[in-house]
């Protein structure tokens, strides 16, 4: 029976040398879902990726594209050629002595003039740049044209790796709802590796959090899952600024150094607590064992950075009110149930 | 001094050869006065110019396909760095050494004869396959250096989009390499048609060896007529190693990751194997054997060596004084273009069409250029300008300016004016500023300019034949060439061991410096 996926991996096992990149991984992609995949430097995340394509064999496993095995017990059955898998460069990897529309047209089987013109409009490079080489394009046009290349044969799946990594902050808002907005019109199933969260969970459908080496798949969920529930400290810290806080958990009453936290999970008896910023308030007080460290602008709102007992820990203030001081000294307190870890 | 001045300096050779070229020169062959386009109608010449012309294709074609092998072996696979390092060895090996030794050994009677049983290894194919040997590590060189910056990303990117391997190297990695491919193409060309000891010894029949014979017997007329043949003949190769350098290195960078070498097929091992072998063995066994068997058979035969120590010592003092008076040379040129911080330009096609001139060539153009000036003199300063090796040494500088000049500018351009200034704010004297900033920026380069045109010298030829002569120099080089003619092979073996002793240690003294730049 054929499988309706677009990539289904199951117990892949790689490691260089004596050090284990994955024991055990597995993971899949529906048709038409936007998958990223998070993790810390170094877990696997790119080599993951070319994997999938065929660039290198994994030592064990079965990697299964459109239903299709690619991969099985060490060996690539199917060449990289023959995946069908589109894949976006973090460096783009545009040909140089091609022109854009050549670039573009090179996957291809048969010439459709129609098809690479339709995908430059598309990723909205016009006319006037298409018989221009990849040198002759700033950075974000580079990247349009990779993504328009990888695209242009109908790949079955789309992998990128680290879209954004080359994009100044203030262009990576419009190249992301380009990207979903032309991965979608194109119907592609897309499996994204970025190290920038924000990212990964403004586009994505669901994130895969890679752990340390060797540890493989830690969460795999929608990105208010990962963000609200990480299963590990790492996920937690990989999906936006916390605290991670020691606690013993009872009752969903998690007892911390800067007092009681109210906890949404359900774990009991030794946990860190995950207090993201918002999730907390802090409130002058001459007496209080909270002190302000330091305070950040951030546009709609401030964070303080306080020193407590169980070290620092941030907190917005999003208050119309000017901040306070440095110095000042304060307590906690907890505006929503935080997310309970329990510590094995 | 403004760079076209110091453009016709460099370029003194080659106006003394245009203008006995304007005062319309006896055919050889003919006996009448001909102009340029006439010598192309001309059969005997134009045979030569033909032979010479296909000569240098040939080479060419046998040095990128060698030169282009062997780059892949050393980027792409996995057969052990050693080897690629053996294939460099030919570098070290003056072509008419390698020609002599080639045709002894092969011949009936040489130690290999018996097993190849040539009975004379002589003319136009073997001087390709040993100009080929020669000029191959040279495109491994310059091939293997566009193979390092090639991109793997963009190599995976066309298999990702449904690429073969095969149509991945057509479509992506060829087009890369093309422009090291031309430059190499070019540069063995070159080679080829500047060389005149292998084709010497070899006796085939072309313009530079034909334009030695007319030299050295004086027929000035006939020498002129066969130098504005081989100018003729090497300056469509200038331009296009011109038009190739203008197009800079092949697109990539050196911080790109390169593909993953790949583990061969057995039967791809074998034939990289016999290619390996038939490059190191004539490029660098066959001579080295053949010179060592050469030493011992007059020991063997208790036969008076003469001493090698006075060629040696000569050799030292030509190649030293050549190569300061080659960087005194080439240091405006470059210190001009560094300040400039760009390439081309009149005064660097320049500096770059002299040394690409055969040598040869270059020698009677200093020997006509100096005539001309000295027939405004009194009588007889011509031959003690010759005597003295000024002319020489002009002939090295001049032939081995573009080598020089490269680091050289290479040095000038590390001083950075920023460093320079903020000496300057520091309070630094100028004197200070030259020996704390300056000097210490320049060294490096200036070290291996130096190296480098030792190196060249050493194991130069025809200029030393044409122009050495009157000064009582006789060089390493000199006596092979000399005792070989001679038949006197146990001297030529002792002399060609120690100029490739010599070449090495130079060799490897101009690595040592370039890595410690």
């Amino acid at each position: 029976m054929s499988d309706p996926q677009p990539l289904t991996l199951s117990g892949i096992r790689h490691a260089y040398g004596e050090n284990p990149v994955w024991s055990d991984l597995s993971l899949s992609v529906s048709a038409g879902e936007f998958v990223a995949l998070i993790g810390e430097s170094g877990c696997g995340k790119t080599t993951l990726l070319r994997a999938i394509a065929g660039l290198i064999c994994p030592q064990a496993g079965h990697i299964r594209i459109d239903g299709v095995s690619v991969f099985k017990n060490g060996q690539n059955i199917v060449p990289c050629e023959a995946r069908g898998v589109g894949l976006v460069f973090q460096e783009y990897a545009l040909f140089p002595h091609m022109s854009v529309r050549e670039n573009v047209a090179y996957g291809l089987r048969a010439p459709s003039q129609s098809r690479v013109d339709g995908l430059l409009t598309l990723v909205g490079i016009g006319p006037e740049l298409a018989e221009r080489r990849p040198s002759q394009l700033s950075g974000g046009q580079q990247q349009r044209v990779a993504l328009a290349r990888a695209l242009a044969p109908r790949p079955a799946l789309l992998l990128l790796d680290e879209p954004f990594s080359n994009v100044d902050a203030g262009r990576r808002h419009a190249l992301g709802r380009l990207l979903r907005r032309i991965t979608t019109e194109e119907g592609a199933s897309v499996l994204m590796v970025t190290h920038d969260h924000e990212a990964a969970m403004a586009l994505s459908d669901r994130m895969v959090v890679l752990g340390p080496r060797g540890r493989g798949v830690v969460q795999d969920a929608p990105p208010v899952d990962v963000y609200r529930r990480p299963a590990t400290e790492s996920a937690a810290e990989m999906t936006g600024r916390c605290s991670l806080v020691p606690a013993e958990v009872s009752g969903q009453l998690g007892q911390t150094a800067v007092g009681a936290v109210p906890v949404s999970s359900d774990a009991e008896g030794k946990s860190i607590l995950v207090l993201r910023p918002e999730g907390l308030s802090f409130v002058s007080k001459s007496d209080g064992a909270v002190t302000v460290s330091s305070v950040q602008f951030a546009g709609a709102h401030h964070v303080l950075s306080c020193d407590t007992s169980a070290g620092h820990v941030d907190v917005i203030w999003s208050s119309e009110d000017a901040p306070p001081d440095v110095g000042t000294q304060g307590s906690l307190q907890a505006t929503s149930p935080a997310w309970a870890i329990p510590i094995p | 001094m403004s760079g076209a001045t110091i453009a016709l300096l460099v370029l003194f050779p080659v106006v003394g050869l245009l203008l006995a070229l304007i005062d319309r020169p006896v055919d050889p062959f003919t006996g009448q006065q001909v102009g340029l386009l006439a010598l192309l109608s001309d059969s005997g010449v134009a045979v030569l110019l033909v032979r010479s012309v296909a000569l240098s294709l040939c080479v060419a074609v046998g040095s990128v396909g060698l030169g282009g092998w062997l780059a892949w072996v050393e980027h792409r696979t996995r057969v052990p760095n050693w080897w690629s390092l053996l294939t460099l060895l030919p570098l070290a090996m003056p072509s008419y050494l390698v020609a002599a030794t080639l045709r002894t050994s092969l011949s009936r009677g040489g130690w290999l004869g018996d097993i190849v049983g040539i009975p004379h290894l002589t003319g136009f194919l073997v001087a390709v396959l040993v100009l080929s040997v020669i000029t191959a590590p040279l495109s491994q060189l310059i091939i293997g250096a566009a193979l390092a910056r090639s991109s793997a990303s963009e190599e995976e990117a066309a298999r990702t989009l449904g690429s073969s391997p095969m149509k991945v190297f057509r479509d992506i990695t060829l087009p890369r390499l093309r422009p090291a491919i031309g430059f190499s193409g070019v540069i063995a060309l070159l080679y080829a048609i500047s060389d005149f000891g292998a084709v010497a010894v070899l006796d085939v029949p072309v313009l530079t060896w034909r334009l030695y014979l007319a030299v050295e017997s004086s027929d000035i007329a006939k020498a002129a007529v066969l130098g504005a043949a081989t100018l003729l003949a090497t300056l469509p190769l200038l331009v296009a190693a011109r038009t190739i350098r203008g197009q800079g290195v092949s697109p990539g960078s050196a911080n790109v990751r390169s593909p993953a070498p790949e583990q061969l097929s057995t039967g791809a091992l074998w034939v990289t194997r016999g290619v390996l072998a038939v490059v190191i063995g004539i490029g660098a066994v066959i001579p080295l054997v053949t010179l060592s068997l050469w030493v011992a058979d007059g020991i063997r035969r208790d036969l008076t060596f003469a001493s090698p120590w006075a060629a040696l010592g000569d050799t030292l003092i030509a190649a030293m004084l050549g190569a300061i008076l080659t960087v005194i040379l080439a240091w405006l040129p470059a210190a001009v273009q560094a300040r400039r911080r760009r390439a081309g330009g009149l005064l660097e096609d320049s500096v770059y069409l002299t040394s690409a001139l055969p040598g040869v060539l270059l020698a009677l153009g200093l020997m006509l250029s100096t005539l001309r000036i000295t027939a405004l003199l009194p009588q007889g300063t011509y031959g003690l300008v010759l005597g003295s090796g000024l002319l020489l040494m002009l002939g090295y500088a001049t032939r081995f300016l573009a080598e020089v000049y490269a680091p050289l500018k290479d040095g000038l351009s590390a001083i950075d004016e920023r460093q320079v200034d903020s000496a300057k704010v520091l309070g630094a004297s100028p004197l200070r500023r030259l020996t704390t900033v300056i000097i210490p920026a320049v060294t490096p380069g200036m070290a291996v300019a130096l190296v480098i045109g030792f190196n060249a010298i050493v194991k130069e030829l025809p200029v030393t034949l044409l122009l050495g002569g009157a000064t009582g120099l006789k060089t390493l080089s000199f006596r092979v060439w000399d005792r070989y003619a001679e038949s006197l092979w146990h001297d030529a073996g002792l002399s060609g061991l120690i100029l490739v002793l010599l070449a090495l240690v130079s060799a490897w003294a101009t690595q040592h410096w370039r890595t410690h730049e």
